[in-house]
């Protein structure tokens, strides 16, 4: 082992995003939604928000008293923005939602990357189907 | 320049950031094969292990204690 480092990366990728998604929402045995124009999220009360959003994960996923969870584009910046509830940012489960995605999401970024480079990517998996590393190897 | 066969391991930490981990190249030429990895976001953390300081003698030397070609 020589060098490691610990990257931030912004989410700009719309096909990386839903891949991330989608695999995350298998695993947790949920559905999510997307849609061509962004949609208004729903609130608790079944109310039509302000907020609105691309990908949508349905609050009733999330808990009974949860608000639809929702990743919009920023049209300027091209950077995806996670739109979450103030509520919901103290429910483990909605926030769990969230960071699950985003992980998801890094580790896809890198391979593909990788595998543009000539690496070989090979994803390793728990037993729930979560993707928990990503082995790059060149030869 | 040829590149050395090698590995990466790409994992995440509790925050979401993505955590890479060079193997299998000893010394500066770990920091060449990875430079692309900087542009994959803001890197926070940047940490060299002790290999990293090897030295192809000492590299060497580690193999044939360890029984084995590196």
């Amino acid at each position: 082992m020589s060098e490691y480092r610990v990257i931030e990366l912004e989410v700009t990728s719309t096909t990386l995003l839903r891949e991330a998604i989608q695999e995350v929402c298998t695993w947790m045995g949920i559905g999510f939604a997307e849609h061509e124009q962004a949609q208004s999220l729903v609130g608790y009360h079944g109310e039509r928000r302000n907020e609105k959003a691309k990908f949508i994960i349905d609050r009733r996923h999330i808990t009974s008293a949860s608000n639809d969870l929702g990743w919009v584009r920023d049209p300027e910046s091209g950077k995806y923005r996670l739109i979450i509830s103030e509520y919901d940012q103290r429910q483990t489960k909605a926030r769990q939602i969230a960071l699950e995605v985003k992980k998801a999401y890094v580790l896809k970024e890198g391979a593909q990357r990788a595998t543009a480079l000539g690496y070989t990517a090979t994803p390793v998996k728990d037993v729930a189907g979560k993707t928990v590393e990503i082995k790059l190897r060149r030869y | 320049m040829t590149i050395p066969p090698h590995e990466i391991i790409l994992k995440t930490d509790d925050e979401g950031n993505l955590i890479a981990t060079v193997e299998g190249i000893k010394g500066p030429g770990c920091t060449d094969v990875s430079k692309w990895l900087d542009s994959l976001g803001n890197v926070t953390d940047h940490k060299k292990r002790t290999s990293y300081y090897a030295t192809a003698e000492s590299s060497v030397k580690d193999a044939l204690a360890q029984g084995g070609c590196w």
